[in-house]
């Protein structure tokens, strides 16, 4: 007995190594993982806590979600719980971790992918990598998959995968590791925390990038995995229990995307009956988008994201009725202003929001810029300038100034001083207004915090107004 | 299941743990149902004929051996054992033709009638090789001509000779153990013991290097020039063959090694596979180091029986042919394994003629052969001998092995080496530099084992201090080289 005793104990010893890189694995994610990890522990941070701020919308879902719903545009209370991969059988686990540590939303916006009603392909890469459940919630997953024999989680060695998972063995992890090298990740990671903070949750497909089609993509099947059903069920009945109204969006796809008609027979049947069970719930289909409102086939862009929640906003105001703008949703509206290189979506992101434009022209353009948005649909309610010393400043183009809510337009000042175009706040120090030769310059302010967000130029060219610094 | 794969390090530790715990009679029962999982993990229907061929050649010993003490007359019974002797032969030989070599004779049929212009659109079965097949069944053949020729006794213990046949830790790769050896010591289950446990761990320890650390770099490099062999050329191509000697001997003596040391945990003495081959000063020493078992088998049961080097020259070089022929099929089912074996073959021969000529030249130049540097050119000359003869095992087809071997010739890029382009070859500076250790120490490990030093008890006189850096650095290395690992064994091939 002794001598096993010495064996174990020397076995360990000689094993430290391991036990020092598993601890590791353990204790420091954010050093090392990859991908959407940080976003994985963040959603598993803001669910298994207490929140000081209350949320009475979340989004669950898979990418699609993630990209479409956007916090900021919607209201101050809404949250976009979706990560991306995922399926209603993480869904239902994110709610519940959810509800565990915070008062019940008044309402869920519910959306996936078709492909994860019928596949889970981040389970073990993405859920079980970053330790996003906790193993009650693991093992409950693989009994479930078992009992529905769902081969897309149990896959060849879904066992000893599970476990290497679960003891945080280097098997899993040490690609990432030597990839990340010593702690050369936890600054990204940490980053991409504080932006989903920022974003209230939404990550994926940020920015401007547009969706090249390559053909058309004609969907003809529709069909929900029997475990995913049972699952999305499960969501169902705990928001039934909770009393949270719960609306299940399709949606919108970009311009080169159709649907046979068994596609839809088959959707309607499904909710249809989903519905019968739970007639509480709503079920929209949302019409295709353009394809530049999408950064890939399925997943929108910001600009895409925006005018989604923008319809959004107008189709649910009884839903998204909490109008006051929290500091996160303004610096977010800032930081997509700042990142827009489009006259017409500046003026979208501002769009009855607290928020002044003013806009100096100094182009050829002949029809003026407010004929020039509206041919992109922007109607520019508020265009003014009533300076009085407007004749000073003819010399330098002409003014307009865009209201966002209509709320603020005039405590700014636009004058000339020594030769130079001079923009003062009030309250605040002067600042010279650089206005370039043949060029549209336009500063946007963010009137709740009495600031400027940014100043842009644009020259004009065949294509439009393009972006100059 | 892989030896290293998470799989096995959980069995293993259970299956250790319950053989201890066991009571002596369960001991042996509950090694052959652990041997049977391990065999099934792979696929559980194939279990089938690892039991026929236990069937075949247990029920062989035993006939064998009631025709020994029976009183019948004896040409008859030399007739009669003989008969159960070629039975049990063609039997095991017809599953192992049958899985194994099916595809590759109707290959060669077809291209034999298509020297004559007839041709034949044969279709290629769709049969799956049964992994260890070679093993087994070489070693259940074993087993019966040494029961035939009065060796050993046969095993009456249907069940001690089942476990003989298919324990678990040589298996699928050897070592072909003998029945004089491994069923002797099945006889009496093993007991705890502190020192065989933690030399056998150690052992482990060490394969897991061989494999994790050595074999599995060296692979990613091979693989990558010779998996694209027409778009490298000079010491691209011979650092990749030079680097698959290295691969193929680590893989396979890694597996040997861990095979010894479960083995050993255990309680049971496996035989040594290899003996530092690459040291070998002729090809005759390197098939007296390499792959041992195999070798040895070869030479007791095919080579001596075809004659050896009783006769005539000519007779001993026919025998020496066959035998590295038959070496070559039996590692495959391919022309390059067969071309390997006759290379092979051919070496020995030419050895054998060039040896009075050599031992003549040395006396009239007075040439000292006991000296490091006539050792080290003795050395190195068998090494690139051997090292011509695995590009023909690596390549796909024989074709494929005299190109890489003419593209090597043309050594114009030895700039490569200087200007970072060797890191270009699959293995980033980091992997080579952890290569470069793990060949450092095995190279170190096999100077003196060549010495005489036992490693093992040599390293356990250490001081603690330095025993823990190396145990560890061993460890850190696997534990960072599993991000290009996981690669099977290339032995279970055969």
């Amino acid at each position: 007995m002794k001598q096993i005793v010495k064996l174990i104990i020397k076995c360990s010893c000689v094993m430290l190594p391991l036990w020092v890189v598993c601890m590791y694995i353990r204790s420091h994610p954010l050093a090392f993982m990859d991908s959407e990890a940080p976003y994985y522990l963040w959603n598993k941070i803001k669910t298994n806590t207490a929140n000081e701020q209350s949320y009475d919308v979340l989004i669950l879902g898979d990418s699609v979600a993630n990209a479409a719903y956007m916090p900021e545009a919607l209201s101050g209370t809404t949250l976009n719980l979706a990560l991306g991969g995922t399926t209603p059988v993480e869904n239902y686990y994110t709610l519940q971790d959810w509800l565990a540590h915070n008062p019940a939303p008044k309402a869920c916006y519910i959306s996936f992918q078709d492909s994860h009603l019928q596949r889970a392909d981040c389970f073990w890469v993405r859920s079980m990598y970053s330790h996003r459940y906790n193993l009650g919630q693991n093992l409950e997953m693989l009994k479930n998959a078992m009992n529905y024999k769902d081969a897309s989680i149990l896959t060849e060695h879904y066992i000893l995968d599970f476990i290497s998972y679960e003891l945080f063995l280097p098997n899993k992890y040490i690609i990432s590791f030597m990839n990340a090298g010593f702690n050369q990740r936890y600054q990204g990671n940490r980053s991409a925390q504080q932006a989903d903070d920022l974003y209230g949750g939404r990550y994926i497909a940020r920015g401007l990038n547009e969706y090249v089609p390559s053909g058309e993509i004609v969907n003809e099947k529709f069909y929900v995995n029997p475990l995913f059903d049972s699952y999305y069920r499960k969501i169902l009945e705990l928001c039934r229990e909770n009393r949270i109204q719960v609306y299940i969006v399709k949606l919108p796809l970009p311009a080169n995307t159709s649907f046979t008609e068994e596609y839809e027979e088959d959707f309607r049947r499904y909710y249809e009956e989903l519905q019968k069970e739970y007639p509480y719930i709503g079920v929209d289909w949302f019409p295709a988008y353009p394809n530049q409102y999408f950064s890939d086939g399925a997943h929108m862009n910001t600009r895409g994201a925006l005018s989604f929640s923008a319809e959004l906003k107008d189709m649910y105001p009884e839903v998204f009725n909490n109008t006051d703008m929290t500091p996160n949703q303004s610096t977010a509206i800032n930081e997509e202003i700042k990142a827009e290189n489009k006259i017409e979506w500046i003026i979208k992101c501002i769009d009855e929001r607290p928020y002044t434009v003013v806009i100096c022209d100094n182009t050829e353009y002949p029809q003026g810029i407010n004929n020039y948005l509206s041919q992109s649909g922007v109607w520019i309610s508020n265009v003014l300038i009533s300076q009085d010393n407007r004749k000073e400043l003819n010399e330098f183009g002409d003014f307009y100034c865009v209201s966002g809510d209509g709320s603020c337009t005039a405590d700014y000042t636009i004058f000339e001083e020594e030769g130079r175009l001079m923009f003062q706040l009030q309250g605040q120090d002067a600042e010279l207004w650089d206005v370039a030769e043949n060029t549209l310059e336009l500063i946007v302010i963010d009137n709740n915090n009495r600031s400027i967000v940014c100043e842009k130029k644009f020259r004009y060219a065949d294509a439009g107004f393009v972006i100059s610094n | 299941m892989l030896f290293n794969s998470l799989e096995f390090l959980i069995f293993f530790p259970v299956v250790v743990l319950a053989y201890f715990v066991f009571p002596t009679k369960l001991k042996n029962i509950w090694l052959l149902i652990a041997s049977y999982y391990f065999y099934m993990c792979w696929n559980a229907k194939y279990v089938l004929l690892l039991l026929f061929s236990t069937v075949i050649t247990y029920f062989g010993g035993v006939l064998l051996e009631w025709l020994k003490h029976t009183s019948i007359q004896e040409r008859k019974k030399a007739v009669c054992e003989k008969a159960v002797l070629v039975s049990s032969v063609i039997l095991n030989l017809a599953v192992l033709f049958y899985f194994k070599y099916t595809n590759f004779g109707l290959k060669m049929m077809g291209s034999l009638l298509a020297l004559f212009h007839i041709r034949l659109q044969i279709p290629a079965f769709d049969i799956l090789l049964p992994v260890g097949i070679s093993f087994y069944t070489f070693q259940a053949l074993g087993y019966t001509i040494d029961v035939y020729r009065d060796d050993i006794y046969a095993e009456k213990n249907f069940l001690k000779y089942a476990l003989f046949v298919s324990f678990f830790p040589q298996l699928v790769a050897g070592p072909i153990e003998r029945s004089k050896n491994l069923l002797k010591q099945l006889a009496v289950p093993g007991k705890f013991s502190y020192s065989s446990v933690r030399s056998g761990l150690l052992l482990m320890l060490w394969g897991y290097f061989l494999k994790v650390v050595i074999s599995d770099r060296c692979a990613v490099l091979v693989n990558t020039v010779y998996g694209n062999y027409n778009t490298y050329q000079g010491f691209q191509l011979i650092l990749a063959s030079v680097l698959f000697a290295f691969q193929i001997y680590c893989d396979f003596m890694g597996y040997s090694v861990i095979a010894k040391g479960a083995a050993e945990v255990l309680g049971y003495k496996l035989m040594d596979n290899f003996s530092r081959p690459y040291l070998a000063g002729s090809i005759r020493e390197f098939w007296r180091r390499w792959h041992i078992s195999l070798s040895t088998w070869l030479r007791d049961y095919l080579y001596i029986p075809l004659g050896g080097s009783r006769g005539s020259r000519l007779k001993k070089y026919r025998n020496l042919m066959a035998t590295f022929f038959v070496s070559g099929l039996w590692h495959g089912a391919d022309m390059t394994f067969v071309v390997w074996g006759g290379i092979h073959g051919l070496y020995q021969i030419l050895e054998d003629v060039a040896e009075p000529v050599v031992k003549r030249l040395c006396k009239i130049f007075h040439a000292n052969t006991e000296t490091f540097s006539w050792k080290l050119f003795g050395i190195l000359g068998n090494f690139i001998l051997v090292d011509v003869a695995w590009v023909f095992f690596r390549a796909d087809t024989v074709h494929a092995a005299l190109q890489i071997l003419s593209r090597s010739a043309e050594v114009s890029n030895i700039g490569l080496l200087l200007n970072g382009g060797l890191y270009q070859l699959g293995l980033n500076e980091r992997n080579m530099m952890i290569l470069f250790v793990g060949l450092l120490a095995l190279l170190i490990s096999g100077l003196m084992a060549e010495k005489g030093i036992n490693v093992l008890e040599w390293l356990s006189e250490q001081n603690i201090v330095f025993r823990y850096i190396l145990y560890w650095g061993a460890i850190v290395l696997i534990i960072f080289s599993l991000d290009i690992t996981g690669q099977e064994f290339i032995y279970f091939q055969f």
